[in-house]
């Protein structure tokens, strides 16, 4: 089964996320179940606000205020996140995982040098103070990162760099721990192509040196069939089939997968209307709680999809949440 | 399967320099050349800042060119829309329409969308009367694919797709023979960018519209474009079919870009685009070229045609 | 839902309103009906505490307060609607020229705000009145050029910021021309920022005109004003301290009120703008 697993180092079991504000709850991630191995690369996949980027931050312990856990519990690496205080949390992050944002102009800080800004995350984490050594990690962690120039990109402010060089600095401070997981949230979306595709190289080449596991934050399923072993489709919230990512991308199961890869437009389906996905993504507060999330956008929806939520079905490769693999729902 | 003697719009030796300071000038544009062929959807392919919205906003006589014309045909003769001014401008806007990347930045949050929708028939004073405006609104809301309803809500009720949809309502209901469609698709998730490319599609069948797309999505413009043009830092580096072009591309930059898409393994591009203040004497994209020659940093190549009627701007391919 | 009624449900707003309507009412009802005429002397019964035929009782020539009160701000609402009114027609109309057109139309109109800025407003007030004597009609015209930089200031900021927005530029392509774009398109956005100016502007003309009439040149010297009320009770402050607060309250009133909602539409635009 391929829900079994030998040396997890994230599970999120049963975990439900939700929204507080205007004394009004909104349900942005329901019964979460995610494993990821060591050493892996997985991906969560989905549309803006299916809750893709809560999940990661969850994981991080970085929820904003309006957002708690109200149910489940997230592992890592055997500590469950939400039971420890922040001085532990912050040990774990930067040292055990680190994350990689999406804009990598705000988030460095635009009046430290950024190598002193790597440094600061050896220093942080170690107990070793010494300045020298920490430089001397940095600049070889540049290298490895792809610069040839490193010691003059170590003296250098992040306003001196280009989009491309600055997610490469987020990359470089992100691994200078030597992190067993590195959450990744579309690093590449504010990029341009050539250079989204040596990020990723470079996140693909990393994986394979250090073995440190990937979780990607993405949309675009061209990029994750490149990258991932393992994918979750997230919508609205759930998480609604998820296995290898070669298999599930030719092979989708679930009507959402289905119509979200027949919505990709190429050379080949040229001349012909695209298969998409009727009406559009639901906003938070729009979501019902009854039935599948996907039944009003669904060709195939039954009687049954708009009063009961689908349990997984769980098959040798695949999970998938929908009715119509249910057996006895028939 | 189009005319290739019928051009819409000729775009002319098109060159722009912005000058930051005294001696810091950028060069946008670079002698840009070709032709768009009434009825088919021309795809305008490049990375972030290559110039591609420079030349959409030159083309709508918003921004000066430095040099260049931009000809347009109409009851086949051909007006240059750069020389236009005042009224003359006035009555070539109504044929050629624009629609934006952002739908949350391009339409009036402050105004009911049967309002914005009807604006532009006010603005051209089209229509007998307010009775026959409200009817001919009524019916491009159908035919986007929106109840009549709408008409009474603001933007903001509206969904990202929603908001494109009124967008090219905006933009098509004044019967436009052009249409420049800047990134139309590219701020919408992928369910509902599938949705609005079909929607594109069925106008431009519809309506018999012609279609300049920008974009930096092989994806998109692969699927919609008939011809298409690829830029680097202001210059056109390869030109033609579209299909012939991304089944076998030829440029070493076009093949960055489209294998870039395909699987990053291939890639063997290296460092950063060059800052765009430099001047570069030869190829603008020698500094990442895996195929670079002392002849590339000397000398610009020129577009030149090859044997399956693209054109290509690099020396590998201009040696004879 | 209606689109406004969000303004009507924030407490700040809300306080506010009730503020100014406390003066707003005592003001229109001094339009048909005053207890007593606003100059009647009654020596006999000068200094006369609060009582039932003396709401507000009576000051050092007998004379009713509340009934002067009530004429006193219509003086007050005259100058802070007038000022606000001219100040935003002017300065509106300077800010969206020098925001929308920018280049050496800009340079050149806020150059000129620039200088009228340097010159404390007061001064220039003081300065006016005494070229052209005191005077309501002076005062306005003093007050209003006071106000005229601030509106434009808000009004220029405003155009800059969205006439690079999408939807203005998509404006042009159509063939929109220059006034509609400003007046039909920009304008209405720009709308929250403008109303906390007028209130804020209102608020300090009322200020402004108290400053003036209390330092004795205000407008017409018989008719009453907040200003010209308060000097009066300072003269018997020791006699009667209850007078001095009666002048001071109400044009504290006016003064949160439209404070309050200035700040209330500040919080809602910018729960709005967190949304987004």
């Amino acid at each position: 089964m391929i829900n079994s697993s030998k040396n997890p180092l994230v599970e999120f079991q049963g975990v439900t996320i939700k929204f507080f504000e205007n004394n009004k709850e909104y349900i942005a991630v329901e019964n979460l179940n995610l494993n990821m191995e060591k050493g892996e690369k997985t991906a969560v996949i989905g549309e803006s606000g299916c809750g893709k980027t809560v999940t990661a931050l969850s994981l991080m312990g970085l929820l904003s205020g309006s957002a708690k856990i109200t149910d489940g519990k997230i592992l890592f690496d055997g500590k469950e996140i939400s039971t420890l205080n922040s001085d532990e949390l912050n040990k774990l992050r930067g040292k055990d995982m680190s994350m990689i944002f999406q804009e990598p102009m705000t988030s460095l800080n635009p009046l430290i040098k950024v190598g002193k800004q790597i440094d600061e995350n050896i220093l942080e984490h170690s107990t070793n103070k010494n300045k020298k050594e920490a430089k001397a990690r940095t600049v070889s962690m540049l290298k490895e990162v792809g610069f040839a120039d490193a010691e003059k990109i170590y003296s250098v402010y992040p306003h001196q760099l280009s989009g491309g060089m600055r997610q490469r600095i987020m990359i470089a401070m992100a691994l200078i721990n030597n992190p067993k997981l590195i959450v990744a949230d579309e690093p590449t979306t504010a990029l341009d192509a050539t250079i989204q595709a040596q990020i990723m190289k470079l996140l693909n080449k990393l994986n394979h040196e250090k073995g440190t596991a990937l979780l990607l934050i993405s949309h675009d399923l061209g990029l994750v069939n490149n990258i991932c072993e393992k994918c979750y489709i997230m919508y609205a919230g759930h998480i609604v089939e998820w296995g290898k990512t070669k298999d599930l991308l030719e092979n989708p199961m679930h009507p959402y997968t289905k119509g979200l890869i027949n919505s990709i437009p190429s050379i080949e389906n040229k001349g012909k209307p695209l298969n998409s996905i009727k009406g559009f993504v639901p906003s938070v507060e729009e979501r019902k709680n009854k039935g599948c999330v996907f039944a009003d956008r669904c060709d195939y929806c039954m009687d049954i999809c708009r009063k009961i939520i689908p349990k997984d079905k769980i098959t040798e490769d695949r999970v998938i949440k929908c009715h119509l693999y249910n057996e006895k729902d028939k | 399967m189009f005319n290739e003697n019928n051009p819409i719009l000729k775009v002319k030796n098109i060159s722009k320099v912005y000058a930051e300071d005294k001696n810091n000038i950028v060069n946008a544009l670079n002698d840009v050349n070709f032709e768009i062929i009434k009825g088919e959807a021309f795809g305008l392919v490049g990375e972030s800042g290559c110039g591609k919205s420079t030349l959409a906003q030159i083309i709508m006589n918003l921004i000066p060119a430095d040099k260049g014309e931009i000809l347009y045909t109409k009851d086949k003769t051909e007006i240059n829309i750069l020389s236009l001014k005042g009224k003359k401008m006035k009555a070539l806007r109504k044929e050629i329409q624009f629609i934006f990347q952002d739908p949350y930045s391009s339409i009036n949050p402050r105004k009911k969308i049967g309002w914005l929708i009807k604006e532009p028939l006010i603005i051209h004073k089209i229509g007998a009367d307010d009775a026959q405006r409200e009817k001919m609104v009524d019916e491009m809301l159908c035919s986007v694919g929106l109840d009549k309803n709408y008409k009474n809500r603001f933007p903001s009720e509206l969904s990202g797709g929603q908001r494109q949809r009124v967008a090219i309502a905006i933009a098509l209901i004044l019967n436009p023979e052009f249409v420049i469609c800047d990134e139309a698709v590219s701020a919408l998730d992928v369910s509902v960018q599938a949705q609005i490319l079909n929607l594109l599609r069925d106008m431009q069948k519809k309506m018999g519209l012609t279609y300049l797309f920008i974009s930096h999505n092989l994806n998109v413009v692969s699927y919609i474009s008939d011809r298409i043009a690829v830029m680097y830092l202001g210059e056109i580096v390869e030109t033609g079919n579209s299909e012939i072009i991304f089944k076998n591309p030829l440029h070493p930059y076009t093949k960055a870009l489209f294998s870039a898409s395909v699987n990053i393994e291939d890639v063997m591009l290296k460092g950063e685009p060059p800052s765009k203040s430099t001047l570069i004497k030869g190829c603008v994209f020698a500094s990442r070229c895996g195929y670079c020659s002392e002849k590339c940093l000397a000398e610009k190549p020129v577009l030149k045609e090859t044997a399956d009627g693209r054109k290509i701007a690099c020396h590998l391919y201009n040696e004879h | 839902m209606n689109k406004y009624s969000k303004y009507f449900k924030n407490s700040n707003i809300i306080i506010g309103i009730i503020f100014i309507l406390i003066i707003f009412t005592l003001m229109t009802v001094g339009f048909f009906y005053t207890p007593y005429e606003f100059d009647d002397i009654n020596v006999d019964n000068k200094l006369h505490f609060f009582s039932a035929e003396h709401i507000l009782g009576t000051d050092d020539l007998g004379r009713d307060i509340l009934s002067r009160l009530m004429l006193a701000s219509r003086v007050s609402f005259f100058i802070g609607t007038t000022v606000s009114v001219i100040g935003l027609l002017i300065g509106g109309f300077l800010g969206s020229l020098a925001g929308y057109f920018g280049g050496i139309t800009d340079e050149i109109i806020m150059k000129l705000i620039d200088v009228q800025m340097a010159f404390p407003g007061i001064l220039i007030a003081l300065m006016m009145i005494a070229v052209f004597g005191g005077g309501t009609a002076n005062i306005v015209m003093a007050l209003s050029i006071m106000s005229v930089p601030k509106f434009a200031r808000i009004v220029r900021s405003g155009f800059i910021k969205y006439k690079n927005f999408d939807f203005v530029k998509a404006e042009k392509a159509r063939g929109a021309s220059h006034l509609r774009i400003m007046f039909i398109h920009i304008f209405p956005n720009i709308m929250p920022e403008i109303i906390v100016t007028v209130s804020l502007s209102f608020a300090s003309a009322v200020m402004s005109e108290a400053g003036l009439s209390y330092l004795g040149l205000g407008g017409n010297p018989t008719f009453p004003s907040f200003g010209k009320m308060l000097s009066e009770a300072q003269g018997v402050i020791f006699k009667a301290p209850w007078y001095v607060f009666i002048p001071t309250i109400a044009v504290t009133l006016i003064l949160m009120g439209f404070n309050f909602i200035a700040d209330g539409i500040r919080q809602i635009q910018k729960e709005e703008k967190n949304r987004i």
